[in-house]
């Protein structure tokens, strides 16, 4: 069963490894205007990745103060994601309630990208959280290819920067003939290549990136991956149903037999 | 006893009529009517009080407060205000005072002092200011100017903050090593086969390999632990310069507008004082205006016309005006408080709820009588001010420390555990006005030390005024004018001629005016209704008198019952015939403002014992001291009169019959005499007569007060019974002058139906009651025989033998019975 959706009318699903990170992307969400938000979902991911490394002889974590601790134990980390889960939960049940939008929260284990994306297959927008090292507000990057300008990221970027009172610069991928006669226009910054934007944006104080998968230029899961480690900030990506069809769906919210029924999210 | 044949002595005439009431001539007064007579609204007759107003209105010395004392009626409160009125009229006009923000410590708000007038336009100034800066910053900040400006420091610090983390990240992926995020931060890790190492794959590792790994790591975080902690700093830059962005931007407009204001006060260096602290606070609060920006609803009206300074967060910058004056021509305040509690003398602070609880700023400082006073007068009324709690010490402090302090009654109770605010003290320039009344003015001189420091000045207004031709006249003009003033029908000669005998009977005295004009006002308002009633353009003394007699018959009640009481015998009281030892007083009863006479039978009896003389009332405790001691003189009189040689050896008692509610005063002492006289010598005494009048030890007749009433209530009970032309009253001879009888009282004198009549001294009055001469001491020592003196003599000599006898026969007997 499909719902009928006004044109900006969407479903928003934040994908995070821990509250932090969901805590900036909805800090985010929360900036565009109504008529974005018409549903909330969270997925909390638990990393494998991490949960393995904190088992390494020697490690530390380092804090966002700069100071360094032993990481936690298993049990401890499972206590921290039971609690980055109400925090979580909370959260989206508050930028929720004044727009009136459902909300519901999953939680998952696995790798933060793959994971989230599997869930975001019937979500409109899926936001990749990432928390905010510092508080200087950075500007609103558009990675898409040339040629390829998607009108609702368009739309949200342009709302993000209002809302955000920041700049908003597009990243533009490919090249065209008519570049020797027409060079970029303001606010535009074109690359050959898909890695001379990672570059780009490795060394640019973003504050929000958004991405097409259905227009690229990101397309695999692994592109996606590289772009939230470049932009250390999070990651709206549209277009989630186009992603890799080889992603196998093993966690969809809401699950799949509510969807099948026609059901709303719990 | 035996009674001696004596010369009967017939009863006296009495004073002529034409000095039972000393009537005002209408012919001498000059006028026909008060139309054609010029108002005055002078003071007559209290030239003592006067001066003491205008001393204290006019002198700049401090504490020469004013305590106006005196009857009501007598024209206190018209002398006070229309003398301010004209002592105001010299002084220049007060400054305006207002409180103000204190940005530094907001409990205690600043007083600032401006001229007269500026406090208002200061207010309005500020509104103004707030409204163009409620709109002018928004814009500003909204500008393209400011936005770019603000990104540029963003982009800059955001870079400086973005360039160490990307090289760090491009140094960590060039050596294998991967930025881990967990919940609680970072975490690196070396890369295998494009994964974060396993533990266990780590493990079997050789160990060179892993301290490698481990050293790396070691490295990245020190690295990264360096990044982080350059964060808050960057981020402190951040807040610092934005800050200092808003305050460049804020500055230029604040500084502006601040600017205009300052010029149109340039002249009021407080007000440029406060000016500064205001531009600095507004600019270092800018983010006020944004706030006040987004809660703009303003309803169908666009938002250039929204009164932003009416927002509660703009409060700081309002200003509370305490007092505020026109500007022209000086004219002193004159404030007249009818409610002096201690907040509305010296202000108060207020307080609104905000979510449950009690909170106060200074714009709910509310001024007091003080406050609008200062630099001018302040009018209370004595009795009110000590009535409220706290007040009168409230008026002293603030008079005391010359400035105006706000306490409320809760904190000085310590009732109040909410926040409150400590005002700077406004100085204060005040000349209080007190009108109260004697008792008031004696007990707060006798009980308050304070009280004769702060209040140097008493103004004692007089009851009465000579009654001279001049005063007549005079009053005749006041009369005048308060009817043109009152805007009532004018009076007739003739019925200002009945109000001034209505004013001498108030006087309680032929030569004297009643100085209480608020009575004879009454009888004034009461007489023009009546003429308006009969639809005169004039009140005529018909009016006049109509309206006396009805305001008495109104308060009669008791007294008719009284007298009714008397003529159906429930009340015994004799008004013909002879009985020895018993007189007929008179005394005053007064019902509220009312008085009347009423005639009391006071009898005598009398015994041989050892000189004690009984006063029944005093020994039930219903007498009063003053009767008490009325007594003693007579028992003195006695001893000293009679029997000289011989030891007083009398046991008589005296009392009020059918006296249920308390005797004071002496002036019934001399009918208390006459009364033993006449059970000592037998002879009976007049019952148409009464007696008035105080008498000493050397048994001459003293005055006594309300003679009018006591003749005339005596004479309503024998005018019921019939005048018989045997009645009448005996009073002392020094208050013929206060004699003011009624009409028909005067017209049966007249007739020869009722006598008043003038005594002196007690020996000239039992003559009168008993028809027997008194009888003066001869040659040899003794009175006539058959004279009154002489008949008391012989008793108490025989009182004197029969206890000496008794003495010689009880020794004896008490020996017999021993031995």
């Amino acid at each position: 069963m499909t719902e009928e959706r006004t044109p900006h009318s969407m479903r928003i699903l934040v994908g995070a490894g821990s509250f932090a990170d969901a805590a900036a992307a909805l800090r985010l969400v929360e900036r565009l205007p109504s008529r974005f938000r018409k549903g909330l979902g969270g997925v909390l991911v638990e990393e494998v990745a991490t949960l393995a490394t904190c088992q390494m002889p020697h490690q530390r974590i380092v804090m966002l103060s700069g100071a360094t601790i032993i990481p936690p134990g298993l049990d401890q980390l499972r206590t921290l994601m039971k609690a980055d889960a109400r925090a979580f939960r909370k959260s989206l049940a508050r930028a929720a309630f004044p727009v009136g939008a459902d909300c519901v929260l999953a939680q998952d284990k696995g790798e933060l990208v793959g994971t989230a994306l599997r869930a975001a297959a019937s979500w409109d927008i899926l936001v990749i959280g990432y928390r905010q090292v510092h508080k200087i507000p950075g500007k609103i990057v558009v990675l898409e290819m040339v040629d390829q300008s998607s009108q609702t990221m368009k739309d949200v970027s342009e709302a993000l920067s209002h809302q955000l009172s920041t700049n908003r610069v597009v990243f533009s991928v490919g090249s065209r003939a008519e570049d020797k006669v027409d060079p970029p226009s303001a606010g535009e910054v074109r690359f050959a290549r898909f890695e001379d934007a990672l570059a780009a944006l490795t060394r640019t104080h973003a504050q929000a990136v958004l991405i097409d998968l259905s227009d690229g230029p990101v397309r695999t899961r692994g592109d996606l991956a590289r772009l939230v480690e470049a932009a250390r900030c999070p990651v709206l990506v549209f277009g989630t149903s186009a992603a890799d069809a080889r992603l196998e769906h093993s966690t969809q919210i809401p699950p799949a037999a509510a969807r099948d029924q026609g059901g709303a999210p719990p | 006893m035996a009674r001696k044949s004596s010369k009967q002595i017939s009863l006296p005439m009495g004073l002529p009529a034409s000095r039972l009431r000393a009537e005002c001539d209408p012919a001498k007064l000059g006028f026909k009517t008060t139309k054609t007579l010029k108002p005055t609204h002078e003071f007559i007759g209290q030239d003592r009080a006067i001066d003491a107003i205008r001393l204290s209105a006019e002198i700049d010395h401090k504490d020469f407060n004013l305590y106006v004392l005196g009857r009501e009626g007598t024209g206190r409160h018209t002398a006070v205000a229309q003398l301010l009125s004209q002592a105001a009229e010299r002084r220049p006009t007060p400054c305006d005072w207002i409180y103000v923000n204190n940005f530094d410590t907001p409990h205690k708000p600043h007083a600032i002092k401006l001229r007269p007038g500026v406090g208002s336009a200061l207010k309005t100034a500020m509104q103004g200011l707030v409204d163009d800066l409620a709109i002018e910053i928004p814009a500003l900040f909204d500008s393209e100017e400011y936005q770019t400006q603000r990104r540029a420091i963003e982009e800059e610090l955001g870079q400086k903050h973005e360039e160490p983390i990307a090289d760090f990240a491009e140094r960590a992926q060039a050596e294998g090593m991967a930025l881990l995020r967990t919940p609680m931060g970072f975490m690196l890790s070396a890369i295998k086969d494009g994964k974060p190492i396993q533990p266990d794959v780590y493990q079997a590792l050789p160990e060179d390999q892993r301290d490698e790994i481990d050293a790396k790591i070691a490295r990245f975080q020190k690295q990264l632990t360096e990044i982080l902690k350059q964060g808050p700093q960057l981020e402190k830059e951040h807040r610092q310069r934005v800050e200092a962005l808003n305050a460049a931007m804020a500055e230029r407009s604040v500084s502006a507008r601040v600017e205009e204001v300052e010029t149109q006060f340039a002249d009021t260096p407080s007000v440029t004082t406060y000016l500064d602290r205001v531009r600095a606070d507004m600019i270092s609060n800018a983010e006020l205006f944004l706030v006040a920006d987004g809660q703009a609803n303003n309803g169908p009206f666009p938002d250039v016309v929204r009164k932003h300074h009416q927002d509660a967060i703009f409060d700081r910058y309002a200003i509370n005006i305490m007092v505020s004056h026109e500007t022209g021509p000086g004219l002193a305040p004159i404030v007249r408080e009818d409610l002096p509690s201690l907040g509305n003398l010296t202000g108060r602070i207020e307080h609104v709820s905000e979510m449950g609880t009690l909170a106060t700023n200074f714009t709910l400082i509310k001024p007091g009588a003080l406050h609008r006073a200062n630099g001018g007068y302040l009018v209370l009324d004595a009795h009110r001010l000590l009535s409220e709690p706290y007040a009168w010490d409230a008026l002293k402090r603030c008079l005391q420390s010359r400035s105006i302090s706000i306490t409320s009654l809760a904190e000085r109770l310590s009732f109040s555990s909410t926040t409150t605010l400590e005002p700077h003290p406004i100085p204060l320039d005040v000349r209080v006005v007190l009108v109260g009344d004697r008792r008031l003015h004696m007990l707060l001189t006798l009980l308050d030390p304070e009280f004769g420091q702060l209040f140097k000045i008493q103004a004692d207004f007089e009851d009465d005024l000579p009654r001279t031709a001049g005063n007549t006249r005079a009053l005749a003009r006041i009369v005048a004018g308060y009817a043109h003033k009152e805007n009532l029908r004018p009076l007739t000669a003739d019925a200002v001629a009945a109000l001034l005998d209505h004013a001498v009977r108030l006087a309680d005295d032929t030569k004297k005016l009643t100085l209480g004009l608020g009575a004879l006002t009454d009888v004034m308002r009461e007489a023009d209704f009546y003429a308006g009633r009969h639809t005169h353009d004039l009140i005529s003394d018909d009016d006049i008198r109509a309206a006396i007699h009805q305001a008495e018959l109104r308060a009669s009640r008791i007294k008719e019952l009284m007298q009714e009481a008397v003529t159906r015998n429930t009340i015994l009281i004799d008004t013909d015939g002879r009985t020895v030892g018993q007189v007929n007083g008179l005394s005053v009863v007064g019902i509220g403002t009312h008085h009347f006479g009423r005639p009391s039978r006071i009898t005598a009896r009398v015994r041989m014992g050892t000189g004690k003389l009984i006063d029944i009332e005093r020994e039930v405790e219903l007498g009063g001291p003053l009767h008490s001691k009325g007594v003693l003189i007579l028992g003195s009189y006695l001893a000293s009169h009679y029997a000289l040689d011989v030891p007083v050896s009398l046991q008589a008692s005296l009392v009020f019959e059918q006296s249920y509610g308390g005797v004071d005063g002496d002036s019934a002492s001399s009918a208390e005499l006459y009364a033993l006289l006449s059970a000592l010598s037998g002879v009976p005494v007049r019952q148409g007569l009464a007696v008035t009048g105080s008498v000493n030890q050397n048994g001459e007749v003293q005055a006594i007060g309300g003679v009018n009433e006591k003749i005339e209530g005596f004479f309503d009970i024998c005018h019921a019974r019939g005048l018989t032309g045997d009645q009448g009253v005996l009073i002392p001879a020094s208050n013929v002058d206060h004699l003011m009888l009624r009409r028909d009282v005067v017209e049966a004198a007249e007739a020869g139906r009722f006598r008043v009549v003038p005594i002196k001294t007690i020996d000239q009055g039992i003559e009168v009651l008993t028809g027997t001469a008194a009888g003066k001491r001869r040659k040899d020592g003794d009175f006539p025989a058959s004279s009154i003196n002489g008949l008391v003599e012989a008793k108490l000599r025989g009182f004197a033998q029969v206890r000496r006898r008794f003495g010689d026969q009880t020794p004896r007997q008490n020996n017999g019975q021993t031995g």
